[in-house]
C-alpha cells in the first residue's frame, strides 16, 4: 500500500464537485425518510452501496482516458500495490460514510420513534462494511478492463438487469429469476441486502461468500491491470 | 545490431530482436530492432509518421509488452519498480492531473519516484528553478496551464526523480523559442551529469543539434545510416561581397578543385557547393578566404537529417520543411 497513492486518490474523488454533490446526496437520502417513516431497514439500509459505487466509479478508467496512468506506470510503484491502495482509499471513505449514515438514521429512529433494535446494529455494520468493501473491489475489477465511466455504466446495466430478473421472479412466482437476479445483485455489491428483514442477522456462508467475491475481484483486478498495455490510442485529449 | 559506443561502461539500454505487431494491424509496428545506447550520450530518435516511435519508447519503458525480442534498461527488465526508480519520462501528450497545483503535482511525483519525504519540498523547488517556472504559476492548478507551462512542469516531474535515464517524447513539440532553447539547455546539463537521453522528435534541426547520435526508425526497421558525422556530404550556401561586376567564376573553380568540391549553382554574389565533409568544408572557405574573396556567409543549406530524410523517405515528414 503506497499512502502517497491513497491521499491523491481520496483528493481527486473530492475534487470533482459532480462526485462531491452525488455522494452528499445519496449519504444524506435516507435521513429525511428515516424522519416520518418509523420502520427500520425502510429506507437506510438500501442505498449504501451507491455511496461506493460513487467514490469508486472512474478509478482506473477515467485515468486509462486521461493518460494519467501512462506517466504513473513509469514510476518505481507495482501496479498491485497502486490499484489495491486506490481500492483501500475509496473503501475506506464508503465505510466510514456508510457507518456515519446508519448511525444517524438509527439515532433518529430511536429518538423520534423509539423503533431502533440494538441487535440489529452489529448485522448492519458487517453488512456495510462488507458492501463498501465489495463494491469498491468490483468497480475496481471494472475499472480496469475499459476505461472512461465504462465500469459505471456496466455496474448499472448489470444492476438493472438484476432488477429486472427479480421483478419478473416475482410477478410469476418463478424461483430460478429471483435467485438469478439476487445472485447478480450479490455479485455486484458483495454483501448487500445481507441484514435486512425483520431480524437482521449476518449467516457464515452469506459473510464467506461476501469476502471471496471481493477477494477474487481484487486478485482479477490486479491480474487484468499488470497486463494491460498503456497506450496514447485510448487517450481522450 | 547497431552499436552506439561513446564509453566503455555497461549500456544504459540494450535491445534485441525486439518485435511489436498490434491486434489490429496486420504490419508489425516493430520488426527485430536491436540496438545499444551506451551511458551518458543524448540519442535521438526520428523516423516518418508511423515508424514505430512511439511503440518503440513504450516499449522500452514498460508500458507496451514486445512479442519477441529483449529489452534490458540500465540493467534491468523495463517497467519494474527497480528500473523506474532510475528514469524520467516526458509524454508527447501532456495529460496530467489537472485537478492538481503545479507544486503539487510535482511533489506527488518526487514521493511516487521514492525520493526521501526530507528533500521533497527543496527538490520540487529546485527542479522548478531548473526549468524557469514562475513562482506564481507553481501554485496554480494544472488545469490553468498554458502549453509551455505544460512543457516545463512536464521536464519537473521527470527530473524531481533524480533520473540516471531520461525519455524525452517530443518535449518540443508547440512551444515557443525559449522553450526549445530551454529543453537544449537543459539536454547539455543533463549530458554534463552523465544521464544518458533518448530524445524522440520530429524537429530534425533539434535533433541534430542536441544528438551525439540518431537512431532512424522506418516501418518498423532500425536503419543504419550516417548520420550527423563530420565525414557525411552536405550543401553548403556561400555568399561574398560584390568586387566590381565580375563573378568569381576562376576563384571558386579552383578553390572547388581544391576540395573536390562540386558548384551546383553560381551567381554575381552567392553560389551553392556541394562538399564530401566538414574538413572539405574548412577547405573551400579557407581557399576562398586566401584567394581574396570577400566571404560573408557560408551556412548549410539544409540540416544533414533533412537531407538524410530527403535521401531515404520520399514520404512527408513533419517538421523536415
Amino acid at each position: 500500500m503506497n499512502f502517497d497513492v491513497c491521499t491523491a486518490t481520496l483528493r481527486e474523488r473530492f475534487s470533482n464537485p459532480i462526485r462531491l454533490a452525488t455522494l452528499l446526496g445519496f449519504a444524506l437520502f435516507p435521513i429525511p425518510i428515516a424522519l416520518v417513516d418509523p420502520r427500520p431497514n425502510s429506507s437506510a439500509s438500501f442505498f449504501h452501496p451507491l455511496l461506493a459505487v460513487t467514490l469508486a466509479s472512474g478509478i482506473l478508467g477515467l485515468e486509462f482516458s486521461s493518460g494519467v496512468l501512462a506517466l504513473v506506470f513509469t514510476r518505481p510503484i507495482s501496479r498491485r500495490a497502486y490499484a489495491l491502495s486506490k481500492w483501500l482509499a475509496v473503501t475506506a471513505t464508503a465505510v466510514i460514510l456508510s457507518i456515519f449514515q446508519l448511525v444517524a438514521v438509527l439515532l433518529i429512529l430511536r429518538l423520534r420513534h423509539g423503533s431502533f433494535d440494538p441487535e440489529a446494529l452489529g448485522p448492519q455494520l458487517v453488512e456495510r462494511v462488507l458492501a463498501a468493501a465489495g463494491t469498491c473491489a468490483v468497480l475496481l475489477l471494472l475499472s480496469a478492463l475499459g476505461s472512461g465511466l465504462s465500469d459505471l455504466a456496466v455496474w448499472g446495466l448489470a444492476s438493472v438487469a438484476a432488477q429486472t430478473f427479480r421483478t419478473i421472479g416475482f410477478v410469476n412466482r418463478d424461483d430460478f429469476w429471483t435467485r438469478l437476479g439476487e445472485s447478480l445483485q450479490f455479485l455486484l455489491a458483495p454483501g448487500w441486502g445481507m441484514a435486512s428483514g425483520t431480524s437482521p442477522s449476518v449467516s457464515l456462508p452469506e459473510l464467506l461468500a461476501a469476502v471471496g467475491i471481493t477477494a477474487v475481484a481484487l486478485a482479477l483486478a490486479v491480474w487484468v491491470l499488470e497486463r494491460r498495455e498503456v497506450t496514447y490510442a485510448e487517450v481522450r485529449v | 545490431m547497431l552499436r552506439y559506443t561513446d564509453s566503455v561502461s555497461a549500456p544504459a539500454i540494450v535491445v534485441s530482436g525486439l518485435t511489436k505487431r498490434y491486434r489490429d494491424k496486420p504490419v508489425p509496428a516493430l520488426r527485430d530492432v536491436s540496438f545499444e545506447v551506451e551511458p551518458g550520450i543524448v540519442l535521438g530518435l526520428v523516423g516518418p509518421n508511423g515508424a514505430g516511435k512511439t511503440t518503440l519508447l513504450g516499449c522500452l519503458l514498460g508500458l507496451l509488452f514486445p512479442d519477441a525480442g529483449r529489452i534490458r534498461i540500465l540493467g534491468g527488465a523495463p517497467g519494474t519498480p527497480g528500473v523506474n526508480r532510475l528514469i524520467g519520462y516526458v509524454p508527447e501528450r501532456l495529460s496530467f492531473d489537472r485537478w492538481m497545483t503545479g507544486q503539487a503535482f510535482v511533489a506527488y511525483h518526487h514521493a511516487l519516484a521514492g525520493r526521501p519525504p526530507a528533500t521533497r519540498r527543496s527538490d520540487v523547488a529546485e527542479t522548478f528553478d531548473r526549468v524557469e517556472l514562475e513562482p506564481s504559476a507553481r501554485r496554480r492548478r494544472v488545469a490553468t496551464y498554458s502549453r509551455g507551462m505544460l512543457q516545463r512542469l512536464a521536464l519537473s516531474q521527470a527530473l524531481v526523480g533524480k533520473p540516471r535515464l531520461l525519455f524525452l517524447d517530443e518535449p518540443t513539440s508547440g512551444v515557443d523559442p525559449n522553450g526549445v532553447l530551454l529543453v537544449r539547455r537543459l539536454l547539455a546539463d543533463l549530458k554534463a551529469d552523465g544521464v544518458t537521453v533518448l530524445f524522440n522528435s520530429h524537429q530534425l534541426d533539434q535533433v541534430e543539434r542536441v544528438s551525439d547520435r540518431v537512431l532512424f526508425l522506418r516501418e518498423g526497421c532500425l536503419e543504419d545510416v550516417p548520420v550527423s558525422g563530420a565525414d557525411s556530404p552536405r550543401t553548403l550556401a556561400l555568399r561574398w561581397l560584390a568586387d566590381g561586376e565580375a563573378p568569381l567564376t576562376r576563384q571558386l573553380a579552383e578553390a572547388a578543385a581544391s576540395c573536390g568540391a562540386e558548384i551546383l549553382e553560381e551567381s554575381a554574389t552567392t553560389a551553392r557547393v556541394r562538399v564530401a565533409s566538414d574538413d572539405a568544408a574548412a577547405r573551400l572557405v579557407s581557399a576562398l578566404v586566401a584567394g581574396g574573396v570577400q566571404l560573408v556567409e557560408a551556412a548549410p543549406v539544409e540540416a544533414r537529417l533533412e537531407s538524410l530524410f530527403r535521401v531515404n523517405d520520399a514520404s512527408t515528414v513533419e517538421g523536415a520543411a
